[in-house]
């Protein structure tokens, strides 16, 4: 413990160096910028900003900006989540329940500024246990081989995909069409060609970027194209912006309950923000003296759910950094960031190269306070932005996509992609399909695909060694487990998510 | 076009990828000198995918309440893909400055000093951040690629 102590000192002494503070900054103030403009939620954020952080010359730089930007869209996303209504991803569609309530009675401000803080006060707890996690992860993954590997990323996937929203058969679907697609390219075991339907800009397989910008932010905007009338944003009344007395007095236990829950189904591969903030909003509601108010402007459904969603976030890290393994769509998209830097995120990443995940941990507490510091006074210019009208919106957002597709590698055609993949982003957001399961089975079809054939060849070609290795054999067990649950209609465990899935 | 489910065409969109890596899948092979080949993962995930694409095929009402297609995003998404085929042979500012004004004209109705206003300082913004100040070295012309 003491030792972690004092690991975690030294990644304070590399985020607080002048430039690392200012790619905190800096990607705090852009992911909030992004994440604000309504729809873009934080994966079309990090996705458009990725380019960015090529720029940026060591790895640690890189990551620094790329936590702040996720964490200044997930503000952003608060915000526009409030005042608009419209949740930037799943899991803001919990604010949306009692956030936008409030706004509606004029008080957005105390609602904004509860998000902020108890975002913040998330942060640290979550911080503060990743502290002592995430050694005791990294010493339980040395032992992990390619069968409890292969195990892992099944069943995060498994539960990504079925706790999406929606009903579980699409999420699934969705999966399977993301490991499709993210084997195209040359296989790294034999060097065969896989479904590269003679484009040789496909050698390499499909870029993510581009698939990201197309997916979300240019789907987002056909499917806005449509809609002419401008969406209720609700400004005229702001309210005061701190908090009263008792906004704090119904808050407290909210933040503290919000990050505790939210931080432990972060470390849960798949379990990602939207699981937290759903069941801290029905504890809240189970708990509450006045559970009617809930739907109806209660700040304590702002306060846990925003806490549980943002300690969720930071936690995500975890098996991201330790295991190697994304958990969920947005570290998905940083763990393929970090192989671009020439990173390998795994246990040996914590042994060889410690600045990266102390200095991460570190920067993240930096970005929280950044955020705070940025957010409560800039809560005017955000809700400017708001006012931007579509028609400059919409073609701005998607001519910087073209370009970032383009940079990448100087590559016409990943323009291309990125048309196609809007065309299937909007297709999706038409059919309601979640695409973050497609994401995530995106990236980690290489992991699944190796890991798999790894498996059978320790097997001596025998699929039997997933039975027999107890870890493995466990975790394929629970996930078979959450699949019969989820198809066999039990899924009713937690009933907001009906509430959820209807807004969705 | 309304009449269409977005849903079917979902379906079908999965069928479609689960028939091509599946069948493409055979001739990668599923096993190379005893342990599984480069064909068994896409065979295993079509094979799953492909009762999956039929079921939202045949009946789309399992996903709840959706909204038909509209006119507007998938002409919108015609002119985007004949951007993306004019920009290797036109250079970037062209067709984006065309692609501007047809989509704030056509697409919001705006006049069309408005919609100049926008292409022009869209266009010179974006390639003044890119090229002049991020350093990347983008086409802007026909011929200078």
């Amino acid at each position: 413990v003491i030792e972690s102590a004092q690991q975690l000192a030294w990644g304070f002494s590399l985020a607080l160096q002048p430039e690392h503070v200012v790619y905190a900054f800096v990607g705090a103030l852009l992911g909030t910028f992004i994440g604000v403009l309504p729809g873009l939620g934080p994966l079309t954020t990090i996705a458009v900003l990725l380019p960015l952080t090529y720029q940026v010359g060591s790895p640690l730089g890189a990551l620094i900006m790329l936590a702040s930007i996720y964490y200044g869209s997930m503000y952003g996303g608060s915000t526009t989540s409030i005042l608009l209504n419209v949740p930037g991803e799943a899991a803001s569609v919990v604010t949306c329940l009692d956030g936008h309530e409030m706004a509606k009675q004029g008080r957005a401000g105390p609602a904004l500024a509860i998000a902020a803080i108890g975002s913040f006060a998330a942060g640290t707890v979550a911080v503060i246990g990743l502290t002592f996690v995430g050694p005791a992860f990294a010493r339980l993954a040395l032992g992990f081989g390619p069968p409890e590997y292969f195990a892992l990323a099944t069943f995060g996937l498994v539960l990504a995909s079925t706790l999406s929203g929606g009903p579980p058969i699409t999420g699934v679907g969705m999966a399977l069409v993301g490991v499709l697609l993210g084997l195209v390219g040359v296989d790294t075991v034999t060097g065969v060609d896989r479904f590269a339907f003679g484009f040789i800009q496909l050698t390499n397989g499909i870029e993510l970027v581009p698939m990201l910008m197309g997916l979300f932010g240019l789907g987002e905007i056909l499917y806005n194209a449509e809609r002419k009338g401008a969406l209720a944003l609700i400004t005229s009344r702001l309210g005061r912006l701190f908090p009263s007395r008792e906004d704090w007095r119904e808050s407290r236990g909210a933040i503290g309950r919000g990050s505790v829950l939210g931080f432990l189904i972060g470390l849960i591969p798949g379990g990602g923000a939207i699981l937290g903030a759903l069941l801290s909003y029905t504890l809240e509601k189970r708990l509450s003296r006045t559970p009617e108010r809930f739907g109806r402007g209660a700040i304590a459904g702002v306060a846990g759910p925003e806490s549980a969603n943002n300690a969720g976030a930071t936690s995500s890290f975890v098996p991201l950094l330790t295991l190697g393994l994304p958990g969920n769509a947005v570290t998905a998209v940083l763990f393929a960031a970090l192989l671009i830097q020439n990173v390998q995120p795994g246990p040996l990443l914590f042994q060889q190269r410690p600045e990266i995940f102390w200095g991460v941990i570190a920067s993240m507490y930096v970005g929280n306070a950044m955020l705070l510091v940025l957010n409560l006074p800039l809560v005017g210019l955000w809700i400017q932005l708001l006012r931007v009208p579509f028609w400059i919106l919409g073609p701005s957002v998607a001519v910087v996509a073209v370009v970032g597709a383009y940079s990448l590698r100087n590559a016409w055609f990943d323009v291309g992609v990125l048309v196609v993949a809007g065309a299937f982003g909007y297709l999706f957001r038409k059919a309601a399909l979640e695409p973050s399961p497609l994401v995530m089975a995106f990236i980690l079809a290489d992991i699944l695909d190796t890991s798999l054939r790894q498996s059978v060849l320790m097997g001596d070609g025998s699929p039997l060694i997933f039975v027999t290795r107890p870890i493995a054999a466990v975790i394929l067990l629970v996930t078979v487990a959450v699949l019969v649950t989820q198809f066999s209609g039990m899924r009713r465990l937690v009933p907001a998510v009906d509430a959820v899935q209807e807004r969705t | 076009v309304r009449q269409i489910s977005p849903v079917r065409v979902a379906g079908a969109v999965f069928v479609a990828l689960a028939l091509a890596f599946g069948l493409g899948a055979f001739t990668l092979g599923f096993r190379a000198e005893g342990v599984p080949g480069p064909g068994l993962l896409p065979l295993l995930a079509s094979a799953v995918l492909l009762p999956i694409g039929v079921r939202l095929l045949v009946t789309p009402g399992v996903v709840g309440e959706t909204s038909p297609f509209a006119a507007a995003p998938l002409s919108l998404l015609a002119v985007l893909a004949v951007h993306a085929l004019l920009l290797p042979r036109l250079g970037f500012v062209a067709p984006t400055l065309v692609v501007l004004v047809v989509w704030a004209r056509v697409f919001h109705g705006r006049s069309l000093v408005a919609a100049l206003a926008l292409a022009v300082l869209l266009t010179s913004g974006v390639v003044v951040l890119f090229n002049a100040l991020l350093g990347i070295r983008m086409p802007l012309w026909p011929g200078s690629a």
